[in-house]
């Protein structure tokens, strides 16, 4: 039995319906309360779990595979494979602020994603302090928590409405396909036998974009 | 606890036994190490917090978070090749828990003048050590290879750690991207691309990586080569795959990592480590491995029940030593309790009153 992670919403359905174009039975739009469904048939279990927790369950062999923002994988640390990029959810993760705001000297930033935003101001800024936040980061600068903040930008529509602007890119974000590496190593053929059709459908998909 | 494995001290004696029986030598080492010796390798701890504390003489100590410094620290520098095991607890953040944890390790070192058969008999003895373990899986890498084709490609210390990092994923994806991004040959990139991929058995994937051209690749292909020859039938079991951890700072030639079934993570890391000799003052090579036996009794709990449980009557205390003795001659785990005491759900029960109890499990 192959263990699949996926992350509740929307991303866990747009990889659901990529699953389906795969031709397996991966339809999750029914579950109610459940968080778990079987595919007897292709001998596949798929789990649906918070996004954050996708590269924990997928790291510690609970879940073999797994499909995560790459915004989590990077904060993660997880020690796993990333075995493909899903092409899904692409957008980017960018320091944002009040227009003209320098991003240099003694500088405050708030955000969901501390490792990246350290990994990023390391080397850019000489006194950077960081401030974890769970959610509606944008508020942080408006209201004087922090000089700027790190956060996936998708249009920009909520940065614009509260007055703020991207000042620098960091790095793109899209869904990734991960696996234990353990997993890779004793379901090998199993996994393989997913892989290649993965990847013929994302093919498919980006072709349908462009 | 994996299948058909009985628990960690059993673990730990049968693979004492595969090295004693090869004449290895056991080394005791000390549960802590002045600070500096890790402060100054932190390319190999990665700036990992570790567990400190001042010592009388005001010297800032920590208990070990790895064996190998101490061990080739604490060797002696004699001729001929040094072959040590031995069998640790080591100091570590737990990423998970954010907190400390204690872990026990067995591990090889083989240290002293430079032999290439070390690589070979290191490689044997990793294979015969996850054969105690159950179904395994032995991987291995070489980085002085990847190290010729990244001086080819011209990269910077920053970008060869960022290409490594994409390899070690599997990221096939994001090494294209990368390389393509720096202006690096077509042809290249798409070597390095191919390291990405399952290369299976290291005889059937040897040949993929003969049309490599870079300069000061193909002595590395030819001493592969002879470990396969040497190593004959069981190197069917080794798999040739870049994905393989290896700091460069560290590791400067065959790199391996070991999946036993049933463990989440690697249960075996090691390869030649010739780089941290000089750094700790000593001459020649080295290479070795650490089993991380903790990895292989993550559920001692179910493992340690008992099979059966003998009630004895008041005061049939000599029939009850004598029924534990006989269960236990059988092999079977068989716990005593008291005419009233509780006993584990699911067990069970045997009233012990006359000699013998009549039970079997």
């Amino acid at each position: 039995m192959l263990n699949i992670a996926l992350p509740k919403g929307r991303l866990g359905n747009q990889v659901a319906g990529l699953l389906r174009n795969c031709g397996l039975e991966a339809d999750l739009s029914d579950l109610g309360r459940r968080l778990t469904v079987e595919d007897p048939a292709a001998g596949i279990r798929y789990f649906l779990v918070k996004p954050w927790d996708v590269p924990v369950y997928v790291e510690s062999g609970v879940a073999d595979l797994g499909a995560t923002g790459r915004d989590t994988l990077l904060e993660s640390r997880a020690d796993i494979y990333e075995l493909l990029d899903l092409g899904l959810g692409r957008c980017r993760m960018a320091v944002a602020g009040m227009p003209n705001t320098p991003l240099s000297g003694r500088l405050r930033v708030a955000t969901k994603y501390p490792v990246i935003a350290r990994e990023y101001f390391s080397a850019r800024v000489a006194d950077a302090r960081f401030i974890k936040l769970s959610g509606s980061v944008e508020l942080a600068p408006i209201l004087g928590l922090s000089d700027v903040i790190v956060d996936i930008v998708e249009t920009g529509a909520t940065l614009r409405a509260n007055g703020l602007e991207v000042l620098a890119d960091i790095l793109p974000v899209s869904a990734r396909l991960v696996a234990n590496k353990a997993s890779c190593k004793f379901k090998e053929k199993e996994i393989e036998a997913l892989l290649e059709p993965m990847a013929q459908a994302c093919a498919k998909e980006r072709e349908v974009v462009a | 606890m994996l299948k058909g494995v009985p628990n960690m001290d059993d673990i730990a004696m049968r693979l004492e036994d595969v090295c004693q029986g090869r004449g290895l030598v056991r080394v005791n080492l000390p549960p802590f190490e002045e600070y500096s010796l890790y402060s100054t390798h932190t390319g190999f701890f990665r700036g990992e917090p570790l567990v400190t504390f001042t010592a009388p003489s005001g010297r800032l100590m920590a208990l070990k978070p790895d064996a190998t410094l101490s061990a080739v620290r604490a060797w002696g520098g004699q001729r001929g090749v040094s072959k040590l095991y031995y069998t640790d607890q080591v100091f570590r953040l737990d990423r998970h828990s954010g907190d400390f944890a204690q872990t026990r390790q067995f591990g090889v070192e083989l240290m002293g003048d430079p032999d290439p058969f070390s690589d070979v008999e290191l490689v044997d003895l990793a294979l015969e050590c996850l054969e105690q373990l159950g179904d395994y899986a032995l991987d291995m890498a070489q980085m002085g290879l990847l190290e010729r084709m990244m001086d080819a490609a011209g990269l910077t210390d920053v970008q060869r750690e960022a290409l490594q990092g994409a390899i070690r994923a599997k990221s096939e994806h994001r090494v294209s991207a990368l390389l393509t991004g720096w202006g690096v040959k077509e042809g290249l990139t798409a070597q390095f691309s191919g390291l990405c991929r399952q290369m299976g058995p290291l005889p059937q994937a040897l040949p993929l990586l003969s049309g490599l051209d870079t300069p000061g690749t193909q002595p590395i292909l030819a001493d592969l080569t002879r470990l396969v020859q040497a190593l004959g039938d069981r190197a069917q079991r080794i798999k040739l795959d870049f994905s393989v951890e290896g700091d460069m700072d560290y590791y400067s030639g065959l790199a391996l990592k070991g999946y036993v079934a049933g463990a989440p993570a690697a249960v075996l890391t090691g390869g030649r480590y010739d780089r941290l000799m000089p750094k700790l003052g000593k001459r020649g090579a080295a290479a070795g491995f650490a089993i991380n036996l903790s990895l292989l009794d993550d559920e001692p709990a179910a493992a340690q029940r008992p099979q059966v449980v003998g009630r004895y009557a008041t005061e049939a205390w000599a029939e009850a030593l004598d029924w534990q003795r006989t269960m236990r001659q059988t092999g079977c785990r068989a716990r005593l309790a008291g005419p009233e005491e509780p006993t584990p759900a699911g067990v069970p029960v045997v009233d012990i009153v006359k000699r013998g109890g009549g039970a079997t499990c």
